[in-house]
C-alpha cells in the first residue's frame, strides 16, 4: 500500500480524490482555497467526490477548515493542511 | 477532629475540575447539535418550498446527511456556495442559467449518493471513539451535577411535607409515619431513589448529546445505544450492587433508576439540554447547605422522652412459645440467661449461659448442669411487637402461633449458642428467640425468658426479592 503525506492510498476513487486534495492544497501552502478553488485545480469535471474527499481529511484531523468572510461579507469554507500548533485564520484565498 | 487541609484542597479542586471539564464538553457537545447563532448566509437563498432546481437538490442531499443540526447547516451553506461559484463561472463561460444551473448539479453527482458520501466522511471511527470516550466522561459529571440538583429537589419537597404534615396536625388530621420501621422507611427511600434517579437521567442525556456531538451523529441515533447501556449498568447497580437496608418500597424505587435512565436518553432527545444559570446554581446551594444547615440549628431535643414501664415476666406473652422448665430439672438458684450481640443489620449471634442468682459468682456456671436433663435444646425466633416502643404490647407477638425459624444450640464452653440470619429475611423487623428443650417427660419447655431485638433486611434487592418470608 503506497502513502501520501500519510493518507493511506488503496485504489479506491475516493482515496485517489484525497490524495489530489492534498497535493493541490500543499500546492498553494499560504493561502486558505476554498472548495470551488480546489476543484479547479483538480479537474474542471467530475466534482462528486471532491466534499468527501475533502470532509473525511478533516475528520481525520489532516485538513483544518475555517469559514472566512470575504470582501462582500459572504462565508466561505476554506481549508488549510492541519499543524499540530493552531494557526490564526487569514484571508480567503483563490476562489 | 483535625482535617487535613491540603487533601481536603486537593479533593475540592478535583471534584470541580471534574465538573468544569464535563460541562465544558457537554457545551461542546451542544455546540454542534444545534445550528448555533452563526449565520450562514448562503449565495443562494434555497427557495422555501424547494421548487428551484438547487433547493430541492441540497434538500435531498441534506435528507442523507443523519448528522447534527450544526453539520447539515454547514453542509448545506459550502455546497450552496459551491454551486453559486460553480454557476457564475459557467455562466461567464457563455451558458444560460438554466443549462449552467443543470451542469453544477450535473458535477456535483447525485444528491443522495453525495449525502450518503459526506455522511460517511463525517461519521470516522476517530470521531466515534471520542464521542463514546466523550459520552462517558460527561455521563459521570452529569450524575453528579444531576444527584445535587435531586438533592436539592428532594430537600425542598421533603420540607414542603413536612409542613403539610405540621399544618394537618394543628387541625387534628394525623398522617402515617412514611418513614417508621414497620411502612419500611418509604418516604427516606422514595427520596433517595429520585435522587439517584435524577443522577441516572441527566447522566444518559449528558451522555447521548456529547457523543452525538463529537460523534457527529444524529442524538435519536446514538440514543438507542445509551439507554441499552443505562439499563444494564443501572439496573446491575441498582439491583445487585446496591446493598443495604431493604423494603418494598425501596426495591420499588431502586427498579425505577434504570427505567428512568434509559427515559433520560430517549424522551425529547432532541431539545436542547437547559441552560443552567446562575439562579438555578444559587437555588441548589441554597437548599443543599443552607436548609439543612437551618433545619439542624432548628432541631430541638427535649430530654431522652424514654419512659421505662415496669414490665412482668407475664407481659411478655412468653408460654405462647412453651410453658416454663420445671424447676425440679435445673439447678436450683440457677436461671437460664440468654443475650444477643449487635443485630441491627447482621447476624444475630445468640447465646444462653446458666448463671446463678444466689452466689455471688460473675461468670457462668458449668453449662453440663443442663445438658444433663434435656436433650433437643434449640433457639426459636419468634415475631415480636415492636421493640423500643413505650407504649403498646411488648414480647411475643401474640398473632403468631409457631416461630419463624429455628437453630440448634451448639455448645461452646459453657455457652450455648446459635446464629441467625434475620437480615436476610423480609418480615423479621422484631423478634425474640427463646431456648428451649425437651424435659424427661418428653415434653418441650422454655428456658430462662429468651432476648429480643430488631433486625432491617440487609442486602440488594435482589437478596430481597429471593428472600425466604
Amino acid at each position: 500500500m503506497r502513502t501520501l503525506r500519510g493518507v493511506r492510498t488503496s485504489e479506491t476513487p475516493l482515496a485517489a480524490e484525497r490524495i489530489q486534495v492534498l497535493a493541490a492544497i500543499a500546492a498553494i501552502e499560504g493561502s486558505d482555497p476554498t472548495g470551488p478553488a480546489i476543484a479547479r485545480m483538480i479537474r474542471p469535471g467530475d466534482q462528486s467526490l471532491l466534499y468527501p474527499a475533502l470532509h473525511s481529511l478533516e475528520a481525520e484531523w489532516k485538513l483544518q477548515a475555517t469559514w472566512l468572510v470575504d470582501a462582500d461579507g459572504t462565508l466561505h469554507r476554506t481549508y488549510r493542511r492541519r499543524r499540530l500548533l493552531p494557526r490564526r485564520p487569514g484571508t480567503v484565498g483563490p476562489r | 477532629m483535625t482535617v487535613d487541609w491540603l487533601y481536603a484542597t486537593l479533593w475540592l479542586a478535583g471534584w470541580g475540575a471534574f465538573l468544569i471539564a464535563a460541562v465544558a464538553l457537554v457545551r461542546r457537545g451542544e455546540r454542534r447539535l444545534s445550528p448555533g447563532p452563526r449565520d450562514f448566509r448562503a449565495p443562494i437563498s434555497p427557495d422555501s418550498g424547494g421548487s428551484d432546481p438547487i433547493s430541492a437538490y441540497l434538500d435531498r442531499m441534506t435528507g442523507e446527511l443523519a448528522l447534527p443540526a450544526a453539520d447539515v447547516a454547514e453542509v448545506r451553506a459550502e455546497l450552496a456556495d459551491h454551486l453559486n461559484d460553480s454557476i457564475a463561472s459557467l455562466e461567464a463561460e457563455g451558458m444560460d442559467r438554466e443549462t449552467a444551473v443543470r451542469e453544477a448539479l450535473g458535477r456535483l453527482g447525485p444528491p443522495a449518493e453525495l449525502g450518503r458520501q459526506l455522511r460517511a466522511a463525517h461519521q470516522s471511527t476517530r470521531r466515534l471513539l471520542a464521542g463514546a470516550g466523550g459520552g462517558v466522561f460527561a455521563a459521570g459529571g452529569g450524575f453528579v451535577l444531576g444527584s445535587l440538583g435531586g438533592m436539592a429537589l428532594a430537600i425542598v419537597i421533603a420540607m414542603l411535607f413536612a409542613a403539610v404534615a405540621a399544618i394537618l396536625g394543628r387541625i387534628g388530621v394525623s398522617l402515617p409515619d412514611l418513614n417508621s420501621r414497620e411502612n419500611g422507611y418509604a418516604a427516606i427511600s422514595l427520596l433517595s431513589s429520585f435522587i439517584v434517579a435524577a443522577g441516572a437521567a441527566i447522566a444518559t442525556r449528558y451522555a447521548v448529546r456529547t457523543s452525538a456531538g463529537l460523534s457527529r451523529r444524529a442524538p435519536r441515533t446514538v440514543a438507542l445505544f445509551w439507554a441499552a447501556a443505562a439499563v444494564v449498568a443501572f439496573g446491575w447497580w441498582a439491583i445487585f450492587s446496591q446493598r443495604g437496608l431493604q423494603s418494598w418500597p425501596i426495591v420499588a424505587g431502586e427498579f425505577c433508576i434504570p427505567l428512568v435512565a434509559a427515559a433520560g436518553a430517549l424522551v425529547r432527545i432532541e431539545r436542547p439540554m437547559p441552560h443552567v444559570g446562575r439562579w438555578a446554581l444559587a437555588v441548589v446551594l441554597v437548599s443543599v447547605i443552607v436548609l439543612p444547615l437551618l433545619l439542624f440549628a432548628g432541631t430541638t431535643t427535649s430530654g431522652s422522652g424514654l419512659q421505662v414501664e415496669p414490665w412482668s415476666p407475664s407481659d411478655f406473652n412468653l408460654d405462647t412459645v412453651a410453658p416454663a422448665a420445671p424447676a425440679a430439672w435445673l439447678p436450683p438458684d440457677d436461671i437460664v440467661e440468654s443475650g444477643v450481640g449487635d443485630a441491627q443489620a447482621g447476624p444475630a449471634e445468640i447465646d444462653a449461659q446458666l448463671i446463678s442468682q444466689s452466689s455471688a459468682t460473675s461468670g457462668p456456671l458449668p453449662i453440663a448442669a443442663v445438658l444433663a436433663n434435656w436433650r433437643d435444646l434449640r433457639f426459636e425466633a419468634w415475631h415480636s411487637y415492636p421493640i423500643g416502643h413505650n407504649s403498646g404490647p411488648v414480647g411475643i407477638d401474640t398473632n403468631y402461633r409457631t416461630p419463624f425459624t429455628v437453630q440448634p444450640a451448639v455448645v461452646e464452653g459453657d455457652t450455648l449458642k446459635a446464629e441467625f440470619h434475620f437480615e436476610r429475611l423480609r418480615d423479621a423487623r422484631s423478634w425474640w428467640v427463646v431456648l428451649t428443650g425437651i424435659a424427661p417427660d418428653g415434653n418441650r419447655y422454655r428456658l430462662g425468658d429468651g432476648t429480643g431485638d430488631q433486625t432491617d433486611f440487609n442486602g440488594s434487592a435482589w437478596d430481597w426479592l429471593t428472600a425466604p418470608q
